[in-house]
């Protein structure tokens, strides 16, 4: 049987749980309260208002003016995090982070699978909130699927045990999106097609759905039928990072490009210094503009040859931009870098002098930011926008830490 | 509010069994008695490792403090304000 554990409103509740004069109120984490963030996570206090994750701040606001904004610390969330996977281990070898406050838990060949399943599941509640004063909320079902589903019936504090059976009963009546990895864009081409709730899904003609979905479509259906064939990848194995990437909401609309262009620098600098750190190459640059009417589009470039190096990244970011970018002020730009692989330090040593000087600039780049923090060296374009367009980072103190000359 | 201060403030505090506590700091020419601790992390700032915790005064107010290891003092990092 497999376990899913999904922490309720946990950046909220963490919140909280820290300062216990939150508790019972409406609590919406985000980034800069004052600034153009986000609502990161809502306490359940907040949700009876609309407050939702992904909402922006000023929304939120109006929605539910007597919110507490706390800016959100993911070095807090992360720490706890690791603390309560401790105890999930507690009941199984094999436990899959899937997220920050999500994870499965394989418990076959331990002494809680089959019918002491539910009450290992209930037990593991009640340790985490004993602990740490905090709830979660459990699926349990045959297969990963099944579990994930589960436990989004019933939150906060919520288990529900499902077989593919009671799966098929609660959940084909109900409509497309419920399915776990739907988005808005699948639900409606499968609209499109006359295919609404998650029976019509489990039945539907698998040559049309190939037609509409390629190698996708089968699996769709496969899906909707709660059938799910994926292994429970413990933790330790790691999972192989497909894409990294950082973003940034500007804190007003801009439409200069320059001044964009130079935002691209730094977050290109940003997602190489991170490639970097954890041995990545990567081959596609991805570009996301999000514009003042709220619309996202993405485009992507391959490069001819895998790289970590900020200036390549940067220098197809920008085309990509004056490429695709409408004119429209821009709200949020993002960088990432797809088609990753891993990369153990082997010879990456380029032919030119010129490029090996650019190689040893970035690594003494690396080795000065790894000693003195992340703001200690900061790329001089990035300033064409004064401090607007920098990037925040959590980890850093400006007050306590200015950057400094090395030379 | 909670407002943010990141201001240097002398800590007294507990070290025991591989662990730090703090116990009481001077804050604004006061003594602030904790009650309890309500949580704490680590964070990597460049190579020095800051300690964070949260906490709650006995007079029920809310605090952050962060011991650097490397620089070996305290700072009050936010606190929240009534009103």
């Amino acid at each position: 049987m497999i376990l899913h554990v999904d922490m309720d409103a946990f950046f909220a509740s963490v919140e909280q749980r820290s300062d216990p004069r939150l508790l019972g109120r409406p609590v919406l984490v985000c980034g800069d309260p004052d600034g153009r963030s986000v609502v990161a996570a809502a306490s359940y206090e907040a949700r009876p208002f609309g407050v939702k994750a992904g909402m922006p701040i000023d929304t939120a606001r109006r929605l539910c003016p007597h919110a507490e904004l706390v800016p959100g610390d993911p070095s807090k969330y992360v720490a706890l995090s690791h603390r309560i996977l401790e105890v999930l281990k507690e009941f199984s070898p094999l436990v899959e982070p899937m997220s920050i406050d999500e994870a499965f838990l394989d418990l076959q060949g331990t002494s809680h699978d089959g019918d002491r399943a539910p009450r290992a599941a209930l037990e593991l509640q009640r340790r985490v909130e004993s602990r740490f004063s905090l709830t979660c909320s459990i699926g349990l079902g045959p297969n990963k699927l099944i579990a994930k589903m589960g436990s989004s019936i019933r939150k906060p504090r919520g288990f529900t045990s499902l077989t593919v059976e009671s799966y098929r009963k609660h959940f084909w009546p109900q409509p497309v999106s419920a399915l776990w990895g739907i988005g808005e864009q699948t639900e409606h081409a499968l609209k499109s097609i006359g295919i609404v709730t998650l029976s019509d899904l489990a039945h539907a003609p698998e040559a049309l759905l190939s037609a509409t979905f390629g190698v996708n479509g089968p699996r769709l259906r496969f899906a909707a039928r709660g059938e799910d064939e994926s292994a429970v990848v413990p933790y330790f194995q790691g999972i192989a990072n497909k894409s990294m990437g950082h973003e940034h909401t500007l804190d007003r609309d801009e439409d200069h490009r320059e001044a964009l262009e130079a935002l691209l620098v730094t977050l290109s600098d940003q997602v190489t210094r991170r490639m970097r750190k954890e041995c990545y190459l990567g081959r596609t640059v991805v570009l996301k503009i999000r514009t003042s009417d709220f619309k996202t589009r993405t485009r992507q470039h391959a490069l001819e040859e895998y790289t970590d190096e900020p200036r390549a990244v940067a220098h197809w970011a920008r085309l990509l931009l004056r490429a695709h970018w409408n004119g429209k002020p821009v709200r949020l730009l993002g960088v990432s870098m797809a088609e990753l692989v891993p990369w153990k330090g082997a010879a990456h040593r380029p032919l030119f002098a010129e490029d090996r000087r650019y190689r040893k600039m970035v690594k003494a780049v690396d080795r000065a930011r790894d000693r003195f923090g992340e703001s200690s060296l900061l790329r001089a374009v990035s300033l064409r926008m004064g401090n607007r367009t920098e990037p925040v980072d959590r980890s850093l103190n400006p007050a306590r830490d200015p950057p400094r000359n090395l030379a | 509010m909670l407002e943010a201060l990141n201001q240097p403030v002398e800590v007294l505090s507990l070290f025991a069994e591989g662990k730090m506590k703090p116990l009481r700091f001077r804050w604004r020419g006061r003594v602030v008695r904790v009650r309890r601790v309500t949580g704490e992390w680590v964070r990597q700032e460049g190579i020095g490792r800051v300690h964070y915790f949260s906490l709650v005064s006995e007079g029920s107010d809310y605090f952050e403090l962060a011991y650097d290891i490397d620089q070996t003092n305290w700072r009050i990092c936010r606190v929240w304000l009534e009103g």
